[in-house]
């Protein structure tokens, strides 16, 4: 019973993350709407919890998207998954300090890397397989959007992480003010 | 450990999203697409509802007065229009009695297929919209995508079983021949990326091109009739050093809030 309820959150969690995303995409105006709400949680996942397990999440949620996107099938859940393992490494062996900048610097980063992978699997694809049209230079300005207002956000949610969940926990309070 | 843990996470993902592709590119998955699709299209079809409901909201009370002053300027272009149509029937009726005199070969009639809008690309870096109709229905790619009586939006680029993916004409990635209704019937590209405006490129410098022109498509291209309203002509940059002008173009319609459109089964 405790595993069947675990899935459903799992699962439930899941759909609303996905709700979120096309919410954002359908509803909100330009610019905004180029920020990408399941690359956020995920990335987010990784830089405040830094459990290996949260990662698996984005299987669901990179097929979900596969399913409503004109790339080729693959492309983007290839991406995502280079793009968070990148992200991770870069965090535990460069971006070690955990502050405003950082936070801020490694989502620019991990986005960006999420889009070049992306534009080099449309490339090869065009090379060995069928054609998809890109034009380069007016794909990588909205492509700056989603990583602007991404990151934004991103870092928007390391402050309310850091001073609301972090400061105002009890457990980090300090032995001489008992 | 911990590693160790990482790495194995990573092989198991990777191993599960090569089996993944491996079994779309078989057709496989094709059944669970289709289910999840039925599950979350009516949550598209809400929240593109949502989102139209919302501008239209917006764009009222953020600005009355400009709100009734372009009513009335419809009213009194209304007038106008109805007049206008009488004598197009006129020439359509003249048009088509002067063919079957010259023994015309008569053009057949384009397939209409309506659909509804269900909401935008998921993936942000595109301006696409997707539609409730597949190749089910007979979508094809390259079909070219109208509002109205024919005022194109765009072009499909990608047809599911039960849906259509749909690239409009302010995309950067969408390329349409296009003609002015001009003196010279000026020919050019349309192509996207500016915001909200379309660029037509390729015109060339001698031709005569003015602010208000519209710009239809010239059916130059596979699969797109001519004939297609695309918009009208808000600028244009004639530099002596540009071997082509290029003109910048309103669309004739809001590409941020199409509900219901038409798709031509043209091939």
């Amino acid at each position: 019973m405790k595993y069947f309820l675990k899935a459903l959150a799992i699962i439930i969690l899941i759909f609303t993350i996905f709700v979120l995303h096309i919410g954002v995409a359908n509803t909100l105006p330009y610019p905004f709407n180029n920020i990408n709400v399941i690359f956020l949680i995920l990335a987010w996942q990784i830089f405040f919890n830094n459990r290996p397990r949260a990662i698996w999440y984005m299987l669901p949620l990179a097929f979900l998207m596969e399913l409503f996107t004109s790339a080729p099938f693959g492309i983007n859940s290839i991406s995502l998954f280079v793009s968070l393992i990148s992200t991770k490494w870069l965090l535990d062996n460069l971006f070690t300090n955990r502050s405003v900048y950082i936070v801020f610097l490694s989502s620019a980063v991990s986005l960006a890397i999420y889009r070049l992978v992306f534009i080099t699997l449309i490339y090869f694809i065009n090379f060995f397989f069928y054609h998809v049209k890109i034009g380069v230079s007016k794909f990588f300005l909205d492509v700056g959007v989603e990583i602007l207002f991404t990151s934004i956000l991103m870092t928007g949610f390391y402050f309310i992480h850091f001073f609301f969940i972090k400061k105002f926990n009890p457990k980090y309070l300090s032995d001489r003010h008992i | 450990m911990f590693r160790n843990l990482e790495k194995k996470t990573y092989f198991y993902l990777g191993t599960i999203f090569v089996v993944l592709i491996f079994f779309n590119y078989l057709g496989w998955l094709n059944p669970i697409k289709s289910g999840i699709r039925a599950i979350f299209v009516p949550i598209f079809v809400k929240s593109a509802q949502f989102s139209v409901g919302l501008k239209d909201g917006y764009a009222f009370f953020k600005d009355k007065e400009t709100f009734f002053d372009t009513y009335r300027e419809c009213e009194a272009d209304r007038q106008d229009k109805q007049l206008i149509e009488a004598q197009i029937k006129t020439l359509e009726n003249e048009n088509s009695e002067l063919r079957q005199l010259l023994n015309f070969k008569d053009q057949s009639d384009i397939l209409v297929l309506g659909a509804q809008v269900i909401g935008k690309n998921v993936e942000g870096a595109e301006k696409t919209i997707i539609i409730d109709k597949g190749s089910e229905a007979g979508t094809k790619i390259d079909q070219p995508v109208i509002v109205g009586n024919g005022i194109l939006i765009g072009k499909i680029i990608k047809a599911e079983k039960d849906i259509s993916i749909v690239r409009l004409i302010n995309d950067s990635q969408l390329k349409i021949a296009a003609t002015v209704l001009n003196h010279d019937h000026s020919l050019g590209v349309v192509e996207g990326g500016y915001g909200l405006s379309v660029k037509m490129n390729f015109i060339p410098r001698n031709e005569v091109v003015v602010i208000g022109d519209q710009i239809i498509t010239s059916g130059l291209e596979m699969n797109i009739p001519r004939g297609l309203l695309i918009g009208n002509i808000t600028a244009v940059e004639n530099e002596s050093y540009q071997p082509f002008q290029e003109a910048i173009l309103t669309p004739s319609t809001d590409l941020s809030k199409p509900y219901i459109v038409s798709v031509l089964l043209t091939n």
